[in-house]
C-alpha cells in the first residue's frame, strides 16, 4: 500500500469515530444517567446548597404570620409532579402547622385531594398535630381552574357558595375552620403548588384584593417565579425540587429533598459534559468535512 | 323551531354575553353584575365536572369498540382498561375514595405510573444533550451558554467547584436578559390571547363548537 | 430495608415496565403499564368528578338552593353530545364554559401581562441592568410584532434590531431550558430513589 492511500484510510477512521460517538444508540446514555442518580444515594456527596432569595422571602413571611392565621393552599399539580413539588409541599405545610397556622386545602386538579392526604399522612408520621376541621380542611376537587379561583375569592362568601362539602362529604357548616373563612378577605396567605403559570392567582386574587401569595412551582416554571418575584407579584416561592430542599434546610429538617440535590448535581454535570462532548464532536466532524 | 335552535349564533351570543359579564365584574363594581358573574363561575365548575365525566365515557366507548371488534393486539388491553375504570368507579363511588382499594391503587399504581411516564422526558433530555444541542451558529451558542448558566445556578456542585462568581453570572442572566425576553414574550402572548378571545366573542373563531366544515 | 409489602413491588414493576420502552423497545409489559395508567387515571378522574358534583351541585339543590340546578342542567346538556339529533344543544354549555373562561382570561391579562411588565421597563437608563432590560424589551417586541416593514430604507435598521431581539429570545429560551432540567431530572431521581428504597439500597 502506498503512503497516499494509507493517509486516506486514517482520515476515514477518525471521521467515523466521531460520527459513531454522536450517532450511537442512546441506551448507554440512559444507563449512565441511572447510575449517576443512584451513586449519590449510596455514597452521599453532601454538597452545600445555597438558598435563593425568593425561598428566603417565602420562609420569612411565613415566620412573620401570627398563630391562627389562615392559609389557603390550592394545588394544581398531577401525581407525576410529586418528585418536584412533593418535598416543598411537605416542608411548607410542616412549617404552617409548626406556626399554628390553619390550612384550607383545595384542589383544582383530580390528583390533588389524594396528594393532600398523602402529605398529611407524612406529617402525622412525623408527629405533627393535625386536627381535621380545626387546623386543616381538605375541600376536595373543584374543577374549572380560572372559574373556580374567581368564584372562591369573590366577597362576601364566594368560597361558601362554591364549595358545600369537603373531600370526605362533610358539610362545610360542620367544620369550625370553615366558619372563619368565607372568601379571600379572611385569607392571610395563599400558598399554591402548581405546574402552571400561577398568573391566575396573581390576576384574580393578588392584584384585585392585595392577597399575599407564595408561588410553589415546578422546575420548568422557575423563570416565571423569578419574573413574578422581581415584579413583586408574589411574596416568594419555591422552585421545584431545589425549592423543597432549600425550605427543608431553612426548617432545620433536611430530608429527602436535600438528599436528592446531590443527584441533581450529578445529572446536571452529566448534561453539561454531554453538551461539551457533543460540540467537540461537531467541531471535529466539521473539520473533517471541510 | 329546531332549525332555529341549531344556529351557531345562539352559542356565539351566549359566549359573548358571559365574556362581557366577566369583564364587567373585573372592572366595574356593581353588585348585580358581581353576583351574576359569581354564579356563572360556579356553574362553569359544574360544567367542567361534567366534562370530566364526558371524557371518561368517551374513553370507555373507544376501548369498548376495540374490545367488540377484537382488534388484534389491542382488545385484551382495552378489556383491562375497561375493567380498571369500572372497578375504580364502582368502589370509589360506593365506598368512597378513602376506601382501601381506591387509595391503594392511587398510592402504589397511579403515582408510580404517572411519575414514570413523565420521567421519560428526563432521559430524552439526556439523549438530546448528547446529540442535538450544538452551537452551530450564534443564536444556538447564545441559547446553549444561557442554558448551561441557568443549569449551573440550580446545581449545587457549580458553587462548590467554581465559587460564587458562576452563581452571580447565572443569576444575572436569569434576572436581567431572561426577564427582558420573558416579560416581552408574555406581553405578546397576552396580546394574542386577547385577540383570539375577542375573535371568539364576535364569532370569527368557532372551532370550539366542533362543527363540520359544511355547518360553519 | 427491602420493602415488605406488595404495594411498592407492584409500583416497581410498573416503573420498569415503562422504562423497558427506553432501555429495550416497545413490548407487552410497556403496553400493559400504559393501559393500566389510562384505566386508573380515568377511574380516578370519574370518581373525583362525581364526588365534586354530588357535594357542590347536587347537595345544595337537595337542600333547597335551586339556583344550582342551572349548573346541573348545563352540565347534563354536555353529555347530550352523544345523542346525534340533539348534539347541537351541547354547544350552549360549551359556549357558557368558553365565554366565562375567556372573559376571565382577558379581564386579568391586560394588568398582569401587559401593564405591570410594561411599567417595569420604564426605567432610567443609568445602570447596565436597566439598559439591557430596556434594549431587550424593544428589540424582542420589534422581532415579534413589527416584522417586515415595507419601507426598504428602514429594512437594514430593522434587521439589526430584530437580530438583537432574536438573541435576547435565545437567552430566554436557553434559561428556560436550563431551568427545565431541574424539573425533568427531579422526576427521574424520584423514580430511581423509589427503586433503591424498595430494593433496600437506600434509606
Amino acid at each position: 500500500m502506498d503512503g497516499f492511500s494509507e493517509g486516506r484510510e486514517v482520515k476515514v477512521m477518525a471521521q467515523s469515530f466521531w460520527d459513531r460517538i454522536t450517532d450511537m444508540s442512546p441506551r448507554p446514555l440512559y444507563i449512565i444517567l441511572i447510575l449517576a442518580i443512584a451513586f449519590p444515594f449510596i455514597s452521599p456527596l453532601r454538597i452545600p446548597i445555597s438558598i435563593a432569595d425568593y425561598t428566603k422571602a417565602a420562609y420569612n413571611f411565613v415566620e412573620s404570620l401570627p398563630p391562627g392565621s389562615i392559609v389557603l393552599s390550592p394545588n394544581v399539580i398531577e401525581a407525576s409532579c410529586w418528585g418536584e413539588c412533593g418535598y416543598a409541599w411537605i416542608a411548607t405545610w410542616e412549617h404552617f402547622f409548626q406556626k399554628d397556622l390553619k390550612i384550607v386545602a383545595i384542589s383544582l386538579y383530580k390528583d390533588g385531594p389524594l396528594l393532600c392526604e398523602r402529605v398529611i399522612d407524612v406529617l402525622k408520621s412525623r408527629g405533627v398535630n393535625v386536627e381535621y376541621g380545626v387546623n386543616y380542611v381538605n375541600l376536595g376537587l373543584v374543577p374549572g381552574f380560572n372559574s373556580a379561583i374567581a368564584a372562591m375569592v369573590e366577597p362576601p362568601d364566594g368560597l361558601h357558595r362554591l364549595v358545600k362539602t369537603d373531600y370526605f362529604g362533610n358539610s362545610i357548616n360542620t367544620l369550625p375552620l370553615m366558619s372563619e373563612i368565607k372568601c379571600i378577605e379572611q385569607v392571610d396567605l395563599i400558598c399554591s403548588f402548581t405546574s402552571g403559570w400561577g398568573e391566575d392567582w396573581v390576576g384574580l386574587a393578588v392584584i384585585p384584593y392585595g392577597a399575599k401569595y407564595i408561588y410553589s412551582c415546578i422546575g420548568v416554571m422557575q423563570p416565571t417565579l423569578v419574573n413574578q418575584y422581581s415584579l413583586k407579584l408574589c411574596i416568594g416561592g419555591l422552585a421545584g425540587l431545589k425549592g423543597g430542599a432549600e425550605y427543608e434546610l431553612m426548617m432545620g429538617n433536611p430530608s429527602t429533598g436535600v438528599k436528592s440535590m446531590d443527584a441533581i448535581s450529578t445529572t446536571h454535570a452529566l448534561v453539561i459534559i454531554f453538551i461539551v462532548v457533543g460540540n467537540i464532536a461537531m467541531v471535529f466532524t466539521r473539520k473533517k468535512g471541510d | 323551531m329546531s332549525s332555529f335552535l341549531k344556529i351557531k349564533e345562539i352559542s356565539i351570543a351566549i359566549c359573548a354575553l358571559l365574556g362581557i359579564i366577566m369583564i364587567g365584574q373585573y372592572y366595574i363594581n356593581i353588585p348585580a353584575i358581581s353576583t351574576a358573574a359569581n354564579y356563572a363561575q360556579i356553574f362553569t365548575t359544574s360544567i367542567a365536572g361534567f366534562m370530566m365525566i364526558f371524557g371518561t365515557f368517551t374513553l370507555l366507548l373507544y376501548n369498548y369498540n376495540h374490545f367488540k371488534k377484537k382488534t388484534p393486539g389491542q382488545w385484551y388491553l382495552s378489556a383491562w382498561t375497561i375493567f380498571l375504570i369500572v372497578s375504580l368507579a364502582t368502589i370509589g363511588l360506593v365506598m368512597g375514595p378513602d376506601h382501601f382499594y381506591f387509595a391503594w391503587m392511587f398510592e402504589n399504581v397511579f403515582i408510580n405510573l404517572d411519575t414514570a411516564m413523565y420521567s421519560i422526558l428526563g432521559f430524552y433530555v439526556m439523549a438530546a444533550s448528547w446529540r442535538a444541542f450544538r452551537a452551530r451558529n450564534i443564536d444556538a451558542t447564545f441559547l446553549l451558554v444561557s442554558g448551561v448558566l441557568a443549569a449551573l445556578v440550580n446545581a449545587p456542585f457549580a458553587e462548590a467547584i467554581f465559587g460564587k462568581s458562576i452563581l452571580n453570572v447565572g443569576n444575572w442572566v436569569m434576572n436581567v436578559p431572561t426577564m427582558a425576553g420573558l416579560r416581552t414574550t408574555y406581553f405578546g402572548v397576552a396580546l394574542g390571547s386577547i385577540y383570539v378571545a375577542l375573535r371568539t366573542f364576535i364569532g370569527k373563531e368557532i372551532g370550539w363548537m366542533g362543527l363540520a366544515k359544511e355547518e360553519r | 430495608m427491602v420493602a415488605t409489602t406488595i404495594g411498592p413491588w407492584i409500583g416497581l414493576f410498573f416503573t420498569w415496565a415503562i422504562y423497558s420502552y427506553l432501555l429495550y423497545k416497545e413490548n407487552i409489559a410497556f403496553r400493559f403499564a400504559e393501559h393500566t395508567f389510562i384505566g386508573v387515571a380515568a377511574g380516578i378522574n370519574f370518581v373525583m368528578a362525581m364526588k365534586t358534583l354530588q357535594g357542590n351541585t347536587l347537595q345544595p339543590i337537595l337542600n333547597g338552593e335551586l339556583i344550582y340546578a342551572i349548573g346541573l342542567i348545563l352540565g347534563i346538556i354536555i353529555l347530550l353530545r352523544y345523542i346525534k339529533p340533539i348534539k347541537f344543544a351541547s354547544n350552549w354549555s360549551m359556549a357558557f364554559y368558553v365565554g366565562t373562561t375567556l372573559g376571565l382570561t382577558i379581564s386579568r391579562l391586560p394588568i398582569t401581562s401587559i401593564i405591570v411588565p410594561l411599567k417595569s421597563f420604564f426605567l432610567p437608563p443609568n445602570t447596565l441592568d436597566n439598559i439591557v432590560l430596556i434594549a431587550g424589551f424593544f428589540t424582542v417586541l420589534s422581532y415579534f410584532i413589527f416584522g417586515r416593514l415595507p419601507n426598504k430604507q428602514v429594512e437594514q435598521a430593522r434587521d439589526y434590531v430584530n437580530r438583537a431581539g432574536r438573541l435576547f429570545l435565545m437567552v430566554t429560551l436557553g434559561a428556560m431550558f436550563g431551568a427545565s432540567l431541574l424539573g425533568r431530572f427531579a422526576m427521574v431521581i424520584e423514580r430511581i430513589y423509589f427503586t433503591m428504597r424498595t430494593l433496600g439500597l437506600a434509606a
